[in-house]
């Protein structure tokens, strides 16, 4: 196993966010963690990298606690992309270049600037290295924001609703550049999603959170109607096509 | 995970040489700055003489700590120089510095790009305290000549007033940040209030204070850089060195927070401890510049602006950058003012806006250079 979550709880003063939530993932693994708005996901995946310090169970990468070590040493072991990315008028390159933060000591060195120049080459970014990323389009940024959290060197990548905000174009080639990172290293993802029809194309586990605790979990066979029904209230069918499973809503009035 | 060594690429290198560049010509310009201060006033002393002077001043002064007991004679040119127009110049250059990298680093501290030492009540709790000082314990008193009208008759219970106030308007902030979590709004709004607060209290006394005292305050509030001795620009410039130190030392933990809170903590940063400590670093490099030379304003806001539209927002050019800019406007600010209605020497004060507002203004339209 390379992230072990046990009976992670969180809330903000008196009121209960998430409570209970118990998995494990395993290296070249994404999990897509679903559930309607306000349902804690995003809290979740901040409790991962104590983002926001969880008040009850413990959080293993590769069997060492997470709540007990520093943030520059979690920062070596989980890379963070947020939902949202300050543009600030740095080079892309330069932007990357901060994902090497948790390394670098007074400056940087050849070897940073080298994993940057291939993180860079990866996302298909080298033409534009030099732009500021204050000029560029979101799926621009979000790229810029994946590789930063890939020279990261870490072990879990985790991924507040990567997608959210891109053409079709941008979410596959996104959502491809997990999935190639994940097979090709020993890496795991954890992404929060609200495309159910693309978590159930990239990702290999599932899990359904309802009212802060885990209603389902497993591999793409939790997908079901009924589930679906009793996490977001809307009545669906599930069909295959090329092996997929797809998600199709109903109309309320024909369920 | 693993990444197969990228090679080193040539363009980014390129483009960071030229950044080095920029702060390497701004370096330069403010030496040359340096010089054409102290040989304009009202004896005008030739460039050359000028460098002559201060590289034989320093080679005296080494010769006299080496061997003590030595009896120095120096020409006029050297007693202008050294004694009048140097420390002026310097304390231009360590108060420019100052002020300009504080305000670099309270912009990305409060995330605002309004961000500066006047944002947070500092320079006006400064004047509060100057002016507690003058009115209250009567520490201020006026005289007759015309290059220097009104003196302090303890200048060190002012100054120590303004900085205690300063340090004073720092703690509140803490404080409030402390129970609301370090928030930059709260930071700022907390700032702006204290600012209010200190100026009222200002006015409060200064409708009560009889003439001198009014115009000791008022001359208080002027800041001038021609007030600082050796010993007081000696100070000055350690707390400044110390905090543009420190603040270059935390670039990187800069641009991380300049990419949004997650992201710096996702990267390994202790925001808030970053924000209180930078808070604390610059409140007190304010503190001490407003307590020894009176309110400048300007400098802290604009100097690290004009370097964004320079060379951009990334830290590790951006800092360096702001303190250069800093010492080159508020010298050339200084040596305008001495200049431009002689005999009459006008405080720096007024002659940073004037100065820096049109210069700024420009850059602003202009946009970003590419």
């Amino acid at each position: 196993m390379i992230l072990d979550v046990d009976g992670v709880a969180f809330n903000y003063r008196s009121a209960s966010v998430i409570r209970d939530i118990t998995f494990d993932l395993s290296p070249h693994q994404i999990l897509a963690i679903l559930g309607p708005n306000g349902v804690g996901k995003t809290t979740l995946l901040k409790c991962m990298n104590t983002i926001l310090r969880p008040k009850a169970g413990s959080v293993l990468i590769e069997g060492a606690d997470l709540l007990t070590a520093d943030r520059m040493e979690i920062a070596r072991k989980v890379g963070y992309v947020p939902q949202r990315c300050e543009a600030a008028r740095l080079t892309v390159f330069d932007a990357v270049l901060l994902g090497r933060r948790p390394h670098i000591g007074w400056d940087v060195t050849d070897k940073d600037i080298r994993i940057v120049e291939a993180a860079v080459r990866m996302l298909h970014l080298e033409d534009l290295k030099l732009r500021y990323i204050d000029e560029m389009s979101g799926g621009e940024l979000q790229k810029v924001s994946i590789a930063r959290a890939l020279v990261q060197e870490p072990r879990v990548l985790l991924l507040d609703e990567p997608t959210s905000s891109l053409d079709l174009k941008n979410q596959i080639e996104i959502l491809g550049i997990v999935r190639h990172v994940t097979t090709e290293h020993d890496v795991a993802a954890v992404m929060t999603m609200h495309d159910l029809n693309m978590a159930l194309r990239y990702a290999d586990r599932f899990i359904l959170l309802k009212d802060g605790v885990i209603h389902a979990a497993g591999g793409p066979d939790v997908v079901t109607p009924e589930i679906i029904e009793a996490v977001y209230g809307v009545p669906v069918t599930v069909e295959r096509y090329n092996g997929y499973r797809f998600v199709v809503p109903l109309e309320p009035e024909s369920a | 995970m693993h990444f197969a060594d990228g090679a080193i690429p040539a363009d980014y290198m390129g483009y960071v040489r030229r950044k080095h560049l920029w702060i390497l010509g701004g370096v330069v310009l403010l030496f040359l700055l340096l010089i054409v201060s102290i040989s304009v006033g009202a004896v005008s002393i030739p460039p050359y003489e000028v460098f002559l002077s201060i590289v034989n001043g320093i080679v005296d002064r080494i010769h006299l700590l080496l061997n003590p007991g030595t009896v120095l004679n120096p020409s006029s040119t050297d007693r202008i120089v050294w004694n009048i127009r140097l420390p002026q110049a310097l304390a231009a250059i360590v108060a420019g510095v100052g002020l300009s990298v504080a305000g670099v680093a309270m912009q990305s501290i409060l995330r605002n790009p309004l961000g500066s030492p006047f944002t947070l009540g500092i320079s006006n709790a400064g004047a509060f305290g100057a002016a507690v000082s003058v009115i209250v314990l009567g520490t201020g008193q006026m005289h007759s000549s015309v290059a220097d009208a009104v003196t302090l008759n303890n200048p060190y219970v002012t100054t120590l007033m303004a900085f205690i106030f300063c340090l004073l308007a720092t703690a509140v902030i803490l404080l409030i940040s402390r129970i609301r979590g370090a928030s930059p709004e709260v930071m700022v709004l907390a700032g702006v209030a204290l600012s209010s607060l200190f100026t009222a209290g200002t006015m409060f006394l200064q409708y009560f204070a009889d003439d001198t005292q009014l115009a000791a305050v008022v001359f208080w509030t002027f800041g001038d850089v021609g007030r600082a001795s050796w010993q007081e620009l000696g100070i000055m410039a350690f707390v400044t060195a110390a905090a543009s130190l420190y603040f270059i030392a935390n670039r990187w933990n800069y641009n991380a927070i300049d990419a949004g809170d997650e992201t710096a903590k996702g990267l390994g940063v202790s925001v808030e401890a970053i924000r209180d400590i930078g808070m604390v670093v610059a409140a007190l490099v304010s503190a001490v510049i407003v307590s020894f030379l009176g309110v400048i304003g300007f400098v802290g806001l604009v100097c690290p602006h004009m370097v964004r539209r320079l060379i951009g927002d990334d830290q590790r050019f951006l800092i360096p950058g702001s303190c250069v800019m800093g010492g080159i406007l508020l010298l050339a600010s200084d040596t305008v003012a001495r200049v431009i209605v002689a005999p009459y020497i006008l405080p720096v004060a007024v002659l940073t806006a004037f100065l820096g507002a049109p210069v700024f203004i420009y850059l602003l339209l202009r946009g970003y250079r590419r």
